[in-house]
């Protein structure tokens, strides 16, 4: 369905945000950040709060505008992107609607696009069952447990068969035993329907299990410090976790986050020692 | 100096400043008809009757062909005391919607039309029903409020003007008619209760009120 391959699915060029510009309580979220991201491939951007991910990911989904820079994403600018409904998008919370069964609540992005109810409804029935909820597409989204209701939510976010997932700790709010299943579940997922994701989290164990790389990001004003390949093959399973590359490349992974939390700590200790 | 008589004046002549005239028959006047009225008085001895836009005090208006009907001062009341409790209520619901939730829509790159109808109306009703629920009782009370000033037939308020009346003869009778009045509002919120059952059938139970 997208175009060429030779296309990137997200492309970053110098993109910078500044929150509240020109006035006192200004942020600095992003500083000039480069970022091509091939179709097909799995990326996590990870960092300590405030290092500007989700605003990352949010320029991305053209939510936000950039102060600079260009975002385009398969080919055209991230505003044409997010017309053309070229991707699908994830939270924390599920965000599912209560007065929706799930069913419908899969159907919402379809019905926004104007499709006729027979394609919606054979559309969410395939939906259902890639997430394996086939017997609950009649209940209400507070009838399912937390890990159900989020897997709604992938259904939801993919059913227009976007080429393009962007996820903002999805899984943060799970237990978890819930968690590392809903990994793999999302592994599959991705693998059955070759969507490109961006995802955003807080474990070092998770990106490193997802993602094909990881984006390592430093706080005030954010910047891509490093980006770590994992090599853990295309098939992962169980095992992974076990394997001794997980463990080398979380300990990559770790190191680069700890140069900048240090880093983080002494700029802050001598801001505080010129403040005296 | 000049500002404080040309205000002293203003307080002085406030009689004549007034904008509508009752006269001794209970018709009612414009301020702007008062000089034909008087010269008429004095050519004829009568009221030119066509300068006349209002007939009676006390709830009888006539503006231009349209005769203000008894019951609308009541009813104008109760839709009133309804009135704001209804529109905060209503604000507040289609404000309330999760901004995860506009986001989302947003991703989607829907309408405001869309956003309004699938998000911002659905996610209003928690908020919507408790505002009704005030609304049907406040209305049931401006109506018998404004019976009993108006002193409109037929009316609750009426009749407990008529009962008290009888009350030293009779003070049981008065509640007969003040209970009515009672059993009337508990009636409007049921039914409210009703529709919102039927409305939020589907929602979780915590949120229901």
């Amino acid at each position: 369905m997208s175009a060429a391959a030779n296309i990137s699915a997200v492309e970053v060029n110098g993109a910078s945000k500044i929150f509240n510009s020109g006035t006192a309580n200004q942020v600095d979220a992003l500083l000039d950040v480069n970022l091509t991201i091939a179709p097909g491939e799995f990326v996590s951007l990870i960092g300590p709060s405030g290092c500007g991910k989700s605003t990352l990911l949010r320029l991305i989904a053209n939510l936000l505008e950039p102060t600079q820079g260009e975002i385009s994403v398969n080919g055209k600018t991230s505003a044409q992107a997010r017309l053309d409904q070229d991707y699908g998008m994830a939270f924390q919370q599920a965000g599912l609607f209560d007065w929706r069964t799930v069913s419908k609540n899969i159907e919402l992005p379809l019905e926004l696009k104007g499709w006729d109810k027979k394609k919606r409804e054979s559309r969410a029935a395939e939906m259902l069952d890639l997430v394996k909820l086939q017997d609950f597409g009649n209940m209400y989204p507070w009838q399912l447990s937390g890990g159900m209701q989020q897997r709604v939510a992938i259904a939801r976010a993919l059913a227009a068969h976007p080429p393009l997932l962007l996820m903002d700790e999805p899984f943060g709010a799970l237990d978890e035993m819930t968690r590392e299943y809903m990994q793999g579940e999302l592994l599959r997922i991705c693998a059955e329907t070759s969507t490109t994701v961006v995802f955003v989290t807080h474990s070092i164990p998770e990106a490193v299990y997802l993602s094909n790389r990881v984006v390592v990001m430093s706080p005030r004003p954010g910047r891509i410090l490093e980006i770590i390949s994992v090599n853990l093959g295309s098939k992962r399973s169980e095992l992974t976790r076990a394997a001794d590359g997980f463990f080398k490349s979380i300990t990559a992974v770790r190191e680069a986050l700890r140069g900048t939390h240090a880093q983080h700590v002494a700029s802050t200790a001598i801001r505080g020692a010129e403040d005296r | 100096m000049v500002f404080i008589a040309t205000i002293t004046r203003r307080i002085f002549s406030r009689n004549d400043n007034r904008r509508w005239f009752g006269d001794s028959d209970g018709k009612v006047y414009h301020r702007s008809t008062r000089i034909v009225a008087v010269s008429g008085d004095v050519a004829d001895g009568s009221i030119d009757r066509s300068c006349a836009i209002g007939r009676k005090w006390g709830g009888k208006l006539e503006i231009g062909s349209f005769v203000w009907p008894r019951w609308l001062s009541a009813s104008i009341l109760g839709t009133f005391l309804a009135f704001f409790p209804v529109a905060v209520g209503t604000l507040r619901g289609l404000t309330s919607s999760p901004a995860a939730a506009v986001e989302l829509m947003s991703s989607y790159a829907a309408s405001w039309r869309q956003t309004l109808f699938k998000l911002r109306f659905p996610a209003a009703v928690p908020f919507l029903v408790p505002a009704l629920k005030l609304g049907a009782s406040g209305a049931v009370v401006g109506v018998v409020v404004a019976e009993i000033s108006t002193g409109l037939k037929g009316g609750i308020g009426r009749l407990i003007i008529e009962y008290a009346r009888e009350a030293t003869g009779d003070p049981a009778k008065v509640f007969t008619a003040v209970f009515g009045a009672a059993a009337l509002g508990l009636t409007m919120s049921g039914l409210v209760a009703l529709f919102d059952s039927y409305l939020m059938r589907n929602r979780p139970k915590e949120t229901s009120t």
